[in-house]
């Protein structure tokens, strides 16, 4: 190292450390500290979700089985539906996004850090708001699309169904703040070169996921905000005798709900686009049409919705439609299916747990996308829908196609994060203990669906035909539960005694590869310039960019807090942009917003006011100038 | 024929194939045109998906085998692959599934009743929380849990809730169909053949969602006729002795309120009608036998039986309930 | 050496915030959308008249007044932010203050309406109060939270923060603002307009 280069590095280690301590876990805004704050809070989530799971299919094991009442197991699917999809899926993927992220695009930090806070800060806050309901014996208990008017005051007296409400509306918040953050980060903080067309596919993949919930969270907040008003101060939406309509609950939810399908598939896709060429040793076959892929899948998602509402009695002329439209997201679907087959055939694969999680993820997948393509066929979905056969296809695109992505992630990136090796023993069992168990568990379920096993049965009786199914199911769930225990011993074991990693134990062809592991709080000593596709490969260009940190300096902004922002489409660099540090303000803020909503649900009315004004206050400390007037 | 038919097809599924026709509910044991096509529907489909299924685990197999291949000259797949097996070949299946899918929705459509029978019998099924009031408006009958069709001739089902959303679905005769609030749908039942046929209540409805089920029995025109002839008689005159005090007892009770029995002041609107009460199988939405034994037991704690179900337990001494269930038991 | 060279195209270029506001207001605007939708929804799907027996449609002058109001402040809102591009600081204090005051006209005349409109149709009334009030009550909101930026920007302009290059606040708030005036327009006429088309 020159002396030029120490200096440097040495500056920017002061100018980006955060106070030590305890504190400034509370005031941290480096995108990798949320990050993996996101992962581990998601994963505790998915441990309850994955509780309530075992809970039921304890349950279920047997017919007119008794282990819990119907009220219970009301709560029970319910809060396991809505921690699985929003206070597990969605999080644990934006916490892969806000980790990697600005590492892959060669930026030091999210867009917005301090607003990234705050949606950590706003989602732990929602989940511990929603789980309150549950510790108070009134959690949520209409199912996780909260049919009206099952989940309106006349039918559900109890503060459960405002747990949800409330609960979602403020959770939309984190969402909503998370994903404009990726957008900006995506369009304005790539390094120098890197184009469009050099995004790497999981940024992408982000992108087009931010997009959805741009669009599709308003729709979920105005069907939670109109059911609040309803159900707390008396007004008339849904209720047909005060001339609303139930279906308009429908509509809206469905506006929301089936692109938050993809807003969890799509990351999770990013990541089997990231791990497939790395493994494969070849660049990304058919890298144009997978972002199109990627891209028309978003976009899709918003003119399907009906797809769920095939049973209500609409016009069947206008069901053609939304079918064909459904079809028609499996073309997507196979190009990407088969661009990473294409990939990793022409390649020479290595199998590391990570890439074998990638291949269960194609078989699994693309059996729940097929199941999928079925109930795109109208009659077939009448006959089956609300029956144990949409269980089984959404386990199969839900944990096939975003948990098992996940895992692959997590064996891919824990060495960058961690600096530490995952143990691949454990690592190829826990594959197959969770591979076969997931297929035993989830399985059999197309099959109790076929024999007209409806969902959401606390018992059934015993002379159906359907025991057998669930005992296999229930028996599968256990092998289940051990491959992820065998995924939780992995990491607990490695961080105690792990192998160390280096900053790129696989050859990795993204720019999180170039960097440390882990990698120091301003991730780049010099911002890269990119020139190829995959940036880490190209040693020439990884050359250059060291050559300015030992030499003339430019973008290494080793005087402040900075970063650099370029151009969205070509990605010109534009110039350095100052970087806001450590902040308080998005807890008191998170905190405020959480005060607004126990005064709501409580209807403590000194409460909502005196959040309210805290909110004001925060906002107001929040944009208070840093440095006084010129 | 047709059930041997599918039969045999199940026999491609071992597994699946288990369960055909073991089930009341099962959606491969068709017993009418509609379910027959959505079945057909079925196994086009389940053998397309395991080709696709198939080829990619093939492929998946072919990347682990590969592992170890090194040099030049290999097969590189590249983007004309991805075209074929990702573009071409899919849109060609979609575009079979997209006409199949057209030619299968008429005969699961609600239109087909009025148009090719007009004066099709219509019975009206009103989901409540957590059972089925049954009426047949031509003939003036009210019944609960159980519906007569005649087998052969399409009977339009009128589907409405007096509560929360519910849906009708009896997977061998047809598709569900939902009940929402202010709508009336309708579902068209056309049974091929005689026999019981198990339905359930497919839309999450509250507590006792999971013991919501009821029986549709297709039967002969003439038993049918038979059938509808004697629920619309009033109900039974008691015999003196037992029978009247059963009378007494119910008429003096809670009963009343939520129960009816035609010809008595027993007028109540909240739960199943009861004037026929004796010559259904099932109670409780198809959840326990209807033998004495298990009406007593329902009559004294139905909240054992159908935990948070809208009927409150009754304090009878044995006499009475014995009277009681005496009566009951003489509502054929 | 690598020549890293800057695209002077700063100034053009739009800067993180900016696109942050534009994507909020998407989502804003998405929300309000939705809302509109259902009101169409719920009309369209009523039996009977709309609005429903014993409401009469809303009276339009208080309305096509505040619609004025609303539209007219958003040209000294525009012109703010063009004037301190040109680092006009003292007409940049003259035309946030304008739409300020315009803007308060605005949610006057709204109270004043409100007042008049509560004594026949309540939100509890029915799923036409319910949609009414939700409707105007949030884009009422919205304008209560435009009005609070643009007058923290005029309290710092007063305090002479802006400049021709320091002006990001104020191009910010006035996008908001523009969103805010838009989104009435189709409240305008979905809700005022329309029924007695
Ligand atoms: C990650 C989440 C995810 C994903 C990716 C999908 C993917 C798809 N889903 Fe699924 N879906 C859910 C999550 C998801 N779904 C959930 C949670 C529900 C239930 C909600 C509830 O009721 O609780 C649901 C329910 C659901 C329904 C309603 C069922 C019902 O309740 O009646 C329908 C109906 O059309 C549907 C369709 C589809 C389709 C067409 C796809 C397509 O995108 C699939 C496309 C992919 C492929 C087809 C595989 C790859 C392609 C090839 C290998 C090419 C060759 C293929 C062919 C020629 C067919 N889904
Ligand atoms: C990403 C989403 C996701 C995931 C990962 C899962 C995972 C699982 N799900 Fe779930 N599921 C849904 C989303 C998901 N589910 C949704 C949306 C519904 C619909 C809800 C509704 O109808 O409203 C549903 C419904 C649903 C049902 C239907 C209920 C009904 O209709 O009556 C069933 C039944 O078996 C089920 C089972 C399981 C099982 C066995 C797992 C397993 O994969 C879980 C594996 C994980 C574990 C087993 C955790 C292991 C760890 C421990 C057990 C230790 C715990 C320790 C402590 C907490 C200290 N799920
Ligand atoms: C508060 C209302 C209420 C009262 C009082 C009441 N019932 Fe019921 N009853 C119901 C409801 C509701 C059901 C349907 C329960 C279900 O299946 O979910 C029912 C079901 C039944 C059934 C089964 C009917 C069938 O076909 O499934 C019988 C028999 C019955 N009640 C008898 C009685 C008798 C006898 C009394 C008085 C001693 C009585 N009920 C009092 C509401 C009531
Ligand atoms: Cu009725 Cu479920
Ligand atoms: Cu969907």
């Amino acid at each position: 190292m020159t002396v030029a280069e120490l200096e440097r590095v040495e500056q920017l280690e002061r100018s980006w450390a955060e106070a030590p301590g305890f504190l400034s876990w509370l005031t941290t805004v480096d995108h990798k500290r949320i990050g993996v704050r996101y992962l581990v809070t998601a994963f505790v989530f998915f441990l309850i979700g994955g509780a309530e799971a075992a809970l039921m299919r304890a349950q279920l094991a047997r017919p007119d089985s008794d282990l819990v009442s119907p009220g219970t197991y009301d709560q029970l699917f319910s809060m396991h539906g809505v921690t699985m999809i929003f206070l597990f899926a969605t999080p644990m993927l934006f916490g892969f996004g806000n980790y990697l992220v600005p590492l892959q695009i060669g930026a030091r930090d999210m867009a917005f850090p301090r607003l990234n806070a705050l949606s950590y800060w706003v989602f732990v806050g929602a989940g511990v708001f929603l789980y309150s309901g549950l510790a108070l014996g009134n959690a949520p208990n209409a199912g996780w699309f909260n049919y009206v008017p099952l989940s309106e005051s006349s039918f559900s007296s109890g503060p459960n169904i405002d747990f949800y409400g409330l609960g979602l509306m403020f959770l939309g918040i984190a969402t909503t703040a998370g994903a404009v953050n990726f957008i900006v980060t995506i369009l304005k903080l790539r390094a120098p070169g890197m184009s469009i067309d050099r995004i790497p596919i999981f940024c992408w993949a982000l992108l087009a996921t931010s997009f959805s919930v741009v669009f599709a969270i308003p729709s979920l907040t105005a069907a939670c905000g109109m059911l609040e008003l309803e159900r707390l101060y008396g007004f008339h939406f849904f209720d047909v005798s005060g001339g609303g309509q139930p279906l308009l609950w429908q509509h809206l939810f469905w506006i929301f709900g089936h692109p938050d399908v993809y807003i969890i598939f799509l990351p999770a896709v990013g990541i089997v686009g990231s791990i497939v060429p790395v493994f494969s040793r070849r660049s990304l076959v058919a890298y144009p049409w997978v972002v199109l892929s990627t891209v028309l899948i978003g976009m899709l998602g918003f003119g399907v919705w009906v797809h769920h509402m095939f049973a209500v009695g609409l016009p069947q002329v206008s069901l053609a439609f939304i079918a064909a439209a459904s079809m028609t997201i499996a073309i997507p679907s196979g190009i990407q299916v088969f661009a990473w087959l294409a990939t990793m055939l022409g390649g020479t694969p290595f199998v590391t747990t990570s890439f074998l999680y990638v291949l269960g993820f194609l078989v699994v997948f693309v059996i729940g996308g097929i199941t999928g393509v079925m109930f795109a066929s109208v009659p077939f979905d009448q006959q089956t829908t609300d029956s144990y056969f949409v269980v089984a296809h959404f386990h199969y695109v839900l944990v096939g196609g975003a948990v098992f992505p996940m895992i692959a992630g997590l064996y891919y990136w824990f060495p960058k994060i961690t600096g530490r090796l995952l143990d691949e023993r454990i690592g190829k069992a826990s594959f197959w203990l969770v591979f076969v168990g997931f297929n035993v568990t989830f399985f059999p379920m197309h099959i109790a669906g076929l024999l007209g096993m409806p969902r959401r049965v606390y018992t059934y009786p015993s002379d159906m035909g359907w025991g057998i199914y669930n005992l296999i199911s229930s028996l599968g769930a256990v092998v289940l539960t051990l491959g992820v225990l065998a995924v939780g011993v992995n990491v607990v074991l490695t961080l105690v005694r792990g192998r160390g990693a280096g900053s790129d134990p696989w050859g990795g062809n993204t720019l999180e590869w170039t960097v440390p592991s882990p990698p120091p709080p301003y991730n780049f000593a010099v911002i890269p310039v990119v020139t190829g596709r995959d940036p880490a490969w190209d040693a020439a260009a990884r050359e250059r960019d060291h050559s300015r940190l030992q030499g003339g300096g430019e973008l290494v902004l080793a005087e402040g807090h900075e970063t650099v922002s370029t151009s969205p489409l070509a990605g010109d660099l534009e110039g350095p942009i100052e970087m806001p540090g450590e902040s308080w303000w998005p807890l008191a803020l998170a905190t405020s917003l959480a005060l607004v909503f126990v005064g709501i649900i409580s209807a403590l009315h000194p409460v909502t006011i005196a959040g309210c004004l805290l909110v004001a206050v925060s906002i107001v400390g929040w944009n208070w100038p840093r440095r006084p007037a010129e | 024929m047709r059930p041997s038919r599918y039969r045999g097809a199940g026999l491609l599924a071992v597994v699946v194939c288990a369960g055909c026709g073991g089930s009341d509910q099962s959606t491969l044991d068709p017993a009418s045109r509609a379910s027959s096509k959505i079945a057909t529907l079925w196994w086009i489909m389940f053998a397309a998906g395991v080709v696709v299924v198939s080829v990619v685990s093939l492929l998946v197999l072919l990347v682990l085998l590969r592992r170890r291949e090194k040099g030049v000259g290999r097969w590189m797949p590249g983007t004309a692959f991805v075209a074929v097996l990702g573009f071409g070949i899919p849109l060609a299946v979609l575009v079979g599934l997209f006409a199949l899918t057209l030619s299968t929705i008429p005969a699961t459509s609600p239109a087909r009743a009025t148009t090719s029978a007009p004066n099709a019998l219509t019975v009206d099924v009103t989901g409540r929380q957590w059972f089925w009031d049954v009426e047949y408006p031509a003939a003036g009958v009210r019944t609960a849990n159980e519906i007569h069709i005649p087998v052969g001739e399409p009977v339009e089902l009128r589907a409405r809730t007096a509560d929360v959303i519910h849906s009708v679905w009896i997977p061998r005769l047809n598709r569900k169909i939902d009940m929402i609030p202010g709508r009336t749908n309708t579902l068209t039942l056309e049974a091929n053949r005689a026999g019981d046929f198990r339905g359930q209540c497919a839309e999450f409805c509250g507590l006792q969602h999971a013991h919501m089920a009821f029986w549709v029995v297709a039967e002969p025109r003439a038993r049918f006729e038979r059938w509808l002839a004697a629920q619309a008689r009033p109900a039974h005159v008691p015999s003196p002795g037992s029978e009247t005090r059963g009378q007494q007892v119910l008429l003096g009770s809670a009963c009343v309120y939520c129960h009816r029995i035609a010809g008595t002041n027993a007028t109540g609107e909240v739960g199943p009608d009861l004037t026929h009460v004796a010559s259904r199988r099932t109670l409780a939405a198809a959840t326990i036998p209807n033998t004495r034994g298990y009406l007593a037991g329902w009559i004294l704690d139905p909240q054992h039986v159908k935990p948070g179900n809208k009927m409150p337990a009754t304090d009878l001494d044995g006499g009475q309930l014995q009277d009681l269930l005496d009566y009951l038991e003489s509502l054929r | 050496m690598t020549a890293v060279t800057y695209t002077e195209a700063s100034a053009a270029s739009r800067s993180p915030a900016w696109w942050g506001t534009l994507l909020l207001i998407a989502t804003e605007a998405t929300l309000f959308a939705l809302l509109l939708v259902s009101y169409f929804y719920e009309r369209f799907e009523a039996v009977g008249p709309w609005p429903p027996d014993g409401t009469a449609e809303p009276k339009l002058l208080v309305p096509a007044v505040m619609t004025a109001l609303l539209m007219a402040s958003s040209v000294p809102a525009y012109l703010a932010d063009s004037s301190i591009r040109r680092g006009e600081v003292d007409r940049l204090r003259v035309y946030l203050a304008s739409t300020l005051v315009l803007g308060a006209a605005f949610l006057g005349l709204q109270a004043w309406e409100y007042s008049d409109e509560l004594d026949v149709l309540r939100p509890q009334t029915d799923a036409y109060g319910s949609l009414f009030y939700t409707v105007t009550g949030l884009h009422g909101a919205h304008v209560i939270v435009g009005l609070f930026l643009l007058g923290w920007v005029l309290a710092w302009a007063l305090r002479g923060r802006y400049g021709a290059d320091r002006h990001l606040a104020v191009e910010i708030s006035s996008l908001y603002w523009h969103f805010v005036h838009v989104v009435w327009l189709f409240v305008f006429l979905s809700l005022y307009l329309s029924p007695r088309l």
